[in-house]
């Protein structure tokens, strides 16, 4: 009994800790937008617009205060209880309501409307009860303690070490730790003030946000109607709603994109003011500061300005203007990250351009990630392979679903929208530039709510088909994305028992992650100067100093520098004083065994009296891939 | 978001009613139109069911590799 009121106060305590840091954003970002005069209408777009600016400014303000060492938890807690007060009276004070709403803004920009406004009866019911499911079931896998195996590497290991050491610390032998962190930024706040599980409740909150992004993206072309269509469309796409139960920053990324293609569209039609111009820049700066693929978003983006700007000769230099300012903003806001990783790595997006920029640390041997082919027929079937086939490119958990493929290609017979093509065009170069550089399929989620807001037309388009073969497509869209809904139900099946505190979460950690029970040994019985030379990335749930036993050896050749009878006493000497090994049985990539060979020779020369390789644990366990893996924990002596 | 033109106000200047005038040209030529009114033609019987028979043979063997029916 008392175990379960233990669980149910841990879950409430994360619960309360998103809604305090929600209303903190809002707090914030409803005074930035008041600033900057924008004028939003209803209450999506009022909650999109203000929690999103308050978290670019929160996470850029967190960001500065670790810069400076100053990144103490007393400190977060008492500037996010200001922000949240100040959120919390704004709402008290009417401003949920807003100003009266303008039902121009609600309508497509069509004279002649060429859609119902109304989408039919029975697709909102039916989206919303799915989003509804949907919604509830990855509220309960996001309740369970973390288990995702980048989130466990670097998205809450680094905050963890950052909040550890109070600054944003450099550490020379973790790659992703000069990488764009914006996002981690965020996470850190959840975990400074509760924990890993208020960080991955976050990640529940930016798949919302996004369906409100596409909410706003795309109102100005289809109707707010339509466009809620899209909204809750969003939320059935299998990756996004697998991505609200962890705490990655895909979905993230792909939300600042979204926004700040909507605050420069409204930049570009609204003729009055540059407050846009502000915001499209502050968003894709935040974008470029949260992971790399926003430097191909903003390429492409700049693709399709620049070509409006050589097609609409006299407004050329209002359109160029427009540019130069967001991209100056975009620098001013994303470009602390590029400028800490040159100062760090000699190389500003470090582990790339490293043939050209080599820095002290190597960077990893690259590989190649573009598992398909470039010839003309592999281009043309790309699309089916990538929602047919997604475990070539990254994994089922993040796949695009079966839905996107089945309308797109309906647009051929369907009548232009105007507005749409910049957008596809954008998508389009988005979608080749992933393709050469970086085949994985979250990459992709940027442009979801453009393909969304292209198939939300395909939509409306089909009330232009005969009778029985467009209620055959409906019926068939139907069934395509009801059973991807199930993948969401089978998630929190998994998870319920700890989301209601029916399960502690060590128990479930225990149960679900390979890493924990080192974790807790080590825990238990290493003092706070441990570190530990460890195989596995992993390494959240560590107390101790961790790191990266292959980055090590690519940055020392510690391997060919020792003798194996005498790796513990060098090791030790090299400042290490435990070893964390994994051996893995029937993984589909080979893996570097060289330290598990040095510690094999290593014991053989021992004798059971002189010992100096003490295993402290040894266990076997098999993972959800199917891997076995044995992990052992090892004293250096 | 478009506004029709309104009269520039006494204060504002040459340079100001320019930039209004070329962001509503802008704007009128970038702001979403559809291609024909509403009562558009029908879609070919023909086409719309090629189409939907895209749509029925990705649905299937979408479900299929889902369910771990097809490899």
């Amino acid at each position: 009994m008392l175990e379960l009121l233990h669980s149910l106060n841990q879950i409430a305590a994360s619960l309360l800790t998103v809604g305090l840091i929600l209303a903190a954003s809002l707090g914030i970002g409803a005074t930035l937008a008041a600033k900057l005069r924008l004028q939003t209408h209803g209450l999506v777009e009022r909650l999109t617009w203000s929690i999103t600016l308050g978290l670019v400014a929160a996470g850029t303000t967190l960001a500065l205060v670790g810069l400076t060492g100053l990144l103490f938890r007393p400190v977060i807690a008492l500037g996010t209880l200001i922000a949240a007060a100040w959120g919390i009276l704004l709402v008290a004070q009417g401003w949920l309501t807003g100003p009266e709403e303008s039902s121009r803004e609600c309508e497509p920009h069509h004279e002649h409307r060429s859609a119902p406004a109304h989408p039919p009866q029975g697709l909102m019911a039916g989206l919303a009860g799915l989003v509804a499911v949907v919604g509830v079931c990855s509220l309960a896998a996001a309740l369970a303690p973390p288990t995702a195996g980048d989130a466990l590497c670097y998205h809450l290991e680094l905050p963890k070490v950052f909040l550890a050491e109070h600054r944003l610390a450099y550490q020379p032998f973790h790659d992703n730790s000069t990488f764009p962190l914006l996002g981690e930024m965020w996470l850190l706040w959840g975990l400074a003030l509760e924990g890993p599980v208020a960080a991955q409740l976050l990640a529940w909150c930016w798949g919302w946000l996004l369906a409100g992004a596409t909410l706003i993206l795309a109102t100005p072309l289809v109707g707010r109607n339509w466009a809620s269509v899209a909204g809750l469309a969003t939320l059935l796409i299998p990756g996004i709603n697998n991505h609200m139960a962890a705490p990655l920053v895909d979905v993230p990324t792909a939300l600042l994109t979204t926004l700040a293609l909507a605050a420069w569209l409204r930049a570009t039609w609204n003729h009055e003011g540059g407050e846009w111009t502000i915001v499209t820049g502050i968003l894709v700066g935040a974008a470029c500061g949260t992971k790399y693929v926003a430097l191909v978003w903003t390429a492409a983006w700049t693709t399709v300005v620049l070509y409006g700007a050589w097609r609409h000769r006299e407004q050329r230099r209002e359109l160029l203007r427009q540019w130069g300012a967001v991209l100056v903003i975009a620098a001013s806001v994303g470009g602390l990250w590029y400028l800490r990783a040159a100062y760090h790595r000699g190389n500003p997006v470090y582990p790339f351009l490293s043939a050209w920029l080599p820095s002290a640390v190597p960077a990893p041997v690259t590989v190649d990630k573009t598992p398909l082919a470039t010839h003309p027929l592999a281009l043309l079937t790309a699309p089916w392979q990538v929602a047919i086939y997604p475990e070539l490119v990254g994994g089922r958990g993040h796949r695009l679903g079966g839905a996107l493929l089945m309308v797109l290609p309906t647009l051929f017979v369907a009548r232009r929208l105007r507005g749409l093509a910049p957008l596809a065009a954008l998508a389009a170069l988005y979608a080749v530039g992933w393709y050469l550089l970086r085949q994985n399929v979250r990459f992709l989620y940027p442009i979801v709510p453009l393909l969304v807001l292209a198939a939300v037309w395909s939509l409306i388009e089909l009330a232009r088909w005969p009778t029985w073969p467009r209620r055959a497509a409906w019926g068939l869209l139907a069934l395509v994305v009801a059973v991807d809904a199930i993948g969401p139900v089978r998630r929190a099946g998994n998870n319920v028992a700890v989301a209601c505190g029916w399960q502690s979460r060590s128990d479930f950690l225990l149960q679900h992650e390979p890493t924990y029970r080192a974790a807790c040994v080590a825990n238990a019985i290493l003092s706070d100067d441990a570190r530990i030379l460890t195989q596995d990335y992993r390494a959240f749930y560590f107390d101790a100093h961790m790191t990266r036993e292959s980055i090590y050896r690519r940055a020392t050749q510690y391997d060919r520098l020792l003798r194996p009878a005498a790796l513990s006493t060098e090791l030790r000497l090299r400042g290490f004083t435990h070893l964390l090994l994994v051996d893995k049985t029937g993984a589909p990539t080979a893996e570097s065994t060289t330290l598990n060979e040095l510690v094999r020779k290593a014991q053989a020369t021992e004798t059971a009296e002189n010992r100096r390789l003490a295993c402290l644990d040894d266990y076997h366990v098999v993972d959800s891939d199917g891997v076995e893996r044995r992990y052992r924990l090892i004293e250096l002596r | 978001m478009i506004a029709p033109m309104r009269p520039p106000s006494p204060e504002t200047t040459e340079r100001q009613q320019r930039l209004r005038r070329a962001r509503h040209v802008v704007a009128q030529s970038l702001l979403p139109r559809p291609a024909s009114p509403a009562g558009a033609p029908q879609v070919a019987k023909w086409k719309a069911v090629a189409l939907l028979t895209w749509m029925a043979v990705a649905a299937g063997c979408y479900a299929a590799r889902l369910l771990n029916l097809w490899d």
